[in-house]
């Protein structure tokens, strides 16, 4: 692993940034990020790297954005600081994964069996509902005629919950995250009941 | 293979920077959405080299009260125009601000349909309003 970055290198940044230096947070961006995430996936060895990395990305960010909140008199470095706001990040995006796994595990065991994968007939049924699943998601993409709304279907089929993801294809990045996260359930609403109506979907 | 993961590592907190308004990152991804240019065309149009992008998306806003210093600070680091750069802020405020009036019931927009206390005039009785 690298030496661990100069206090004063740190404490110089500190300043620059409590100083409005514009160009501070990208330095300190390149010094810490890469070291940061080695660390802190050290300390999460089976959590998804992308989960470390978003922590991690977020508690540097954070910082930047309101350095204040880092008070040096208090003897601690600053990357010690960056480092448990980053574990705390990551423990709370673990807990919240865990939560929607046990959600969608829930609502998966009331739909199928744990054995069917091991019994020959049922894994013959299975890929049958596989099938028709494919069958019907292609039926959906077929009667969404804007590519944008097909965009957000994809991207809902795939589990996917960062409302940015779906402002950007949206592109209202322009709006503030409030009206972003607005407008982005007012279109996956309208697509499932269109979906709904056509007798696509439950 | 280093030097690719920090790469790599840039570039997704430069795109988690993009929802966050105090970063450049966001200036620079709603200029190219109400402009409708590519990354690489503004990319092209400030200057800025691929490997450099996500570090400039990574610096912070200018201040409105230090407009000109900050400009200038991203400018020089970045080789870029301080013009052009100040022209894509400063659109992006004026969108910004445009936006904040548009959003029906912000704060303030009940004092217009208030009614006015009247100051009490020193050693007058209060009037009654319904005189």
């Amino acid at each position: 692993m690298n030496d661990p970055p100069d206090r004063n290198v740190l404490d110089a940044l500190h300043q620059r940034l409590l100083l409005g230096d514009r160009l501070a947070s990208e330095e300190l961006s390149r010094l810490l990020l890469t070291r940061l995430i080695e660390e802190v996936g050290r300390r999460f060895p089976t959590t998804d790297n992308q989960i470390v990395s978003d922590g991690v990305i977020d508690a540097v960010l954070d910082y930047c954005g309101d350095p204040e909140q880092f008070n040096a008199d208090r003897g601690v470095p600053l990357d010690r600081f960056l480092a448990t706001a980053a574990w705390r990040n990551v423990d709370n995006l673990v807990i919240g994964e865990r939560r929607r796994k046990q959600r969608e595990r829930k609502v998966g065991s009331k739909k199928r069996e744990a054995d069917v994968a091991l019994d020959p007939p049922a894994r013959k049924i299975r890929q049958e509902e596989e099938d028709e699943l494919n069958r019907r998601c292609a039926a959906m993409f077929d009667a969404l005629t804007d590519p944008k709304d097909k965009e957000i279907l994809r991207l809902k089929l795939e589990g996917v919950r960062d409302t940015a993801a779906f402002a950007k294809v949206l592109k209202i990045t322009h709006l503030p995250v409030a009206k972003q996260q607005e407008e982005v359930k007012r279109h996956k609403d309208r697509i499932i009941r269109f979906l709904r109506r056509k007798g696509l979907l439950p | 293979m280093k030097s690719d993961t920090e790469a790599d590592i840039l570039r997704r907190a430069a795109a988690r920077a993009r929802t966050r308004p105090e970063f450049m990152a966001r200036v620079l991804a709603i200029y190219q959405d109400i402009e409708g240019m590519t990354e690489a065309s503004l990319r092209e149009h400030l200057g800025v080299t691929v490997a450099d992008w996500p570090r400039l998306e990574l610096c912070l806003r200018p201040r409105a009260e230090a407009f000109l210093k900050d400009v200038t600070q991203i400018a020089q680091g970045f080789g870029i125009e301080r013009g052009t750069l100040a022209a894509i802020i400063r659109r992006i405020d004026a969108v910004e601000i445009v936006q904040r009036r548009e959003q029906p019931g912000r704060a303030g927009t009940l004092l217009a349909a208030r009614t006015r206390k009247r100051k009490r005039r020193p050693g007058r009785p209060e009037e009654s309003s319904d005189e």
